[in-house]
């Protein structure tokens, strides 16, 4: 179990005015924390398929005289191995002490932070709604175990969801997602770009947006329009449009549901989202896919990113995937991967010969050349974004 | 969920910050206990990389600047600020090292458990 973990190519977190500054103690947490992950992903989940395929499946087939049917049967076998109770309870703790390490860093950086949100220049906006409700599935327990979750509003001017997820979240990719934790929203951008040369939004949308990773390359790729971003949680946007002052991006941001928001009819020729889909529920995904319909423009189009559907690969990769539903406070996860959500889309209003699935080239590791294959049990799959499209006519 | 903070010197009295994690923790092993020792070892080996790293650091400089530390490290008696310094370092510690305990102390305060977590599983994914 000890493979060294050098294929994990650590890029340094890129800097801006709000991003924690560790101290040294905190950024050796944090390090070995990091490197505990990527441990896991070397050294423990290998030994996690050769023990599913080399031991636990032929002894089933060997007694059942068949395979094991789908996920949920060989979840039931997993679950009594040694090796596998040690994998997944790793893989809880590493989680639970990647949050912890930085919320040192934030709790100690906090007035600071605070401060930093104020009395800067404004490019763009930022529109509180203490009103709006928030989803039960946003905040009915802590999304991937992140502590407050998104919804978190501990005071005044609160940032601490923004300013946890912002660090945690690059830990948590292994720096895979690049210097700036954007390469869904990167890569589809880049995708939408390259597919449609013509294609000149007006106004966009980034849907879930947390603290802005994904909306920023929107800005970049289509200088010309007007961006805005929603999201529930008031730290996360307050963090996210103090973030992308800092960076001189103009983002119009928004307390808004995705489910339901304010625009008017036909407001947006692009509306986006970036991992969104498998944090929300059974009643709110066809809500959102009804929502961009609302939203769009004639001739305007949706580009959702998110991790691969359960069809997209087999059945021990999905059971390992669906780990986080049950270890990480991940409650959609596993069921957001059987949603038919091609059809669900045309529910939504979009022509069938307007949805489709494509890959989206990741924009970070083809430029940096970090290609390689998927692994399940990891969150970077591999070198492309799954992204679901729908345009409307 | 009840509010869990560490002790501290450091932070922003009017912002609350949450350190226990809203969703009852599966168990991984039969018996329970063997999931805390898996977290506290894994705090326990992150303190031990901190120092590792510290004691790295200082080795690597002292070399750079040819000092030898050995006898200066020897002699050096603390003081009661650095003493109280110490001891705020070894409170964290020890609640980084306990964290479970905490966690687990806070769901039983807030009634959380396993069937609620599963209902709340089947009712999202309707």
């Amino acid at each position: 179990m000890g493979e060294q973990s050098n294929f994990f190519y650590a890029v340094p977190q890129g800097r801006h005015d709000m991003l924690v500054t560790p101290d040294r103690d905190e950024l050796a947490r944090q390090e070995f924390v990091r490197g505990f992950k990527a441990y896991i992903q070397s050294g423990i989940v290998p030994g996690v398929h050769a023990t599913y395929h080399n031991e636990v499946k032929p002894a089933f087939e060997k007694r059942e005289g068949r395979s094991p049917r789908d996920r949920h049967e060989i979840r039931k076998l997993m679950v009594e191995h040694p090796l596998f109770r040690t994998y997944a309870s790793m893989q809880r703790v590493s989680q639970e002490l990647l949050w912890d390490t930085v919320l040192d860093s934030v709790e100690r950086e906090l007035p600071a932070l605070v401060a930093r949100t104020a009395n800067r220049n404004s490019l763009g906006t930022l529109t509180l709604d203490p009103s709006l409700p928030l989803p039960k599935y946003a905040v009915g327990v802590d999304i991937h175990c992140m502590p407050g979750g998104y919804g978190g509003e501990g005071g005044p001017g609160d940032v601490v969801a923004g300013a946890l997820y912002d660090r945690g979240v690059y830990l948590y990719a292994l720096g895979m997602m690049g210097p700036m934790n954007d390469d869904i929203g990167g890569s589809a951008a880049k995708f939408v770009r390259d597919r449609y040369p013509d294609f000149k939004p007006k106004r966009i949308l980034d849907l879930g947006c947390t603290v802005g990773h994904s909306t920023l390359p929107f800005v970049d790729a289509f200088p010309e329009a007007e961006v805005h971003a929603i999201d529930i949680g008031p730290s996360l946007l307050r963090y996210a449009h103090a973030r992308a002052e800092s960076l001189g991006k103009r983002v119009h941001f928004s307390q808004q549901d995705a489910a339901n928001t304010r625009f008017p009819d036909g407001h947006f020729d692009l509306i986006a989202s970036s991992i969104l889909f498998h944090e929300t529920s059974g009643k709110a995904l066809p809500a959102i896919l009804r929502e961009c319909h609302r939203l769009l423009a004639p001739g305007g189009m949706a580009v959702h990113g998110d991790l691969p559907p359960f069809w997209a690969m087999d059945e021990f990769n999905q059971f390992m995937l669906d780990c986080e539903t049950y270890y990480n406070n991940e409650p959609y996860w596993g069921a957001m991967r059987e949603v038919d959500q091609v059809k669900e889309s045309v529910k939504a209003g979009f022509a069938a010969e307007h949805v489709e699935f494509c890959m989206a080239p990741s924009a970070y590791r083809s430029s940096a050349g970090h290609e390689r294959e998927f692994q399940a049990g990891e969150f970077a799959p591999g070198n492309a974004w799954q992204v679901l499209v729908t345009r409307k006519q | 969920m009840t509010e869990s903070t560490r002790p501290q010197d450091v932070g922003s009295p009017d912002i609350k910050v949450k350190r226990s994690v809203k969703g009852r923790r599966p168990q991984f092993f039969d018996n329970v206990e063997i999931d805390r020792l898996h977290g506290m070892m894994m705090a326990m080996a992150t303190e031990m990389a901190v120092l590792y790293q510290r004691i790295d650091t200082m080795e690597r400089v002292a070399a750079e600047k040819g000092v030898i530390l050995r006898e200066d490290l020897e002699r050096h008696v603390a003081d009661a600020a650095t003493e109280s310094e110490r001891e705020l370092w070894r409170q964290k510690f020890l609640d980084r090292l306990f964290y479970l305990y905490r966690e687990e102390l806070d769901d039983r305060m807030a009634r959380e458990n396993e069937a609620q977590y599963r209902a709340f599983l089947d009712e999202i994914a309707k």
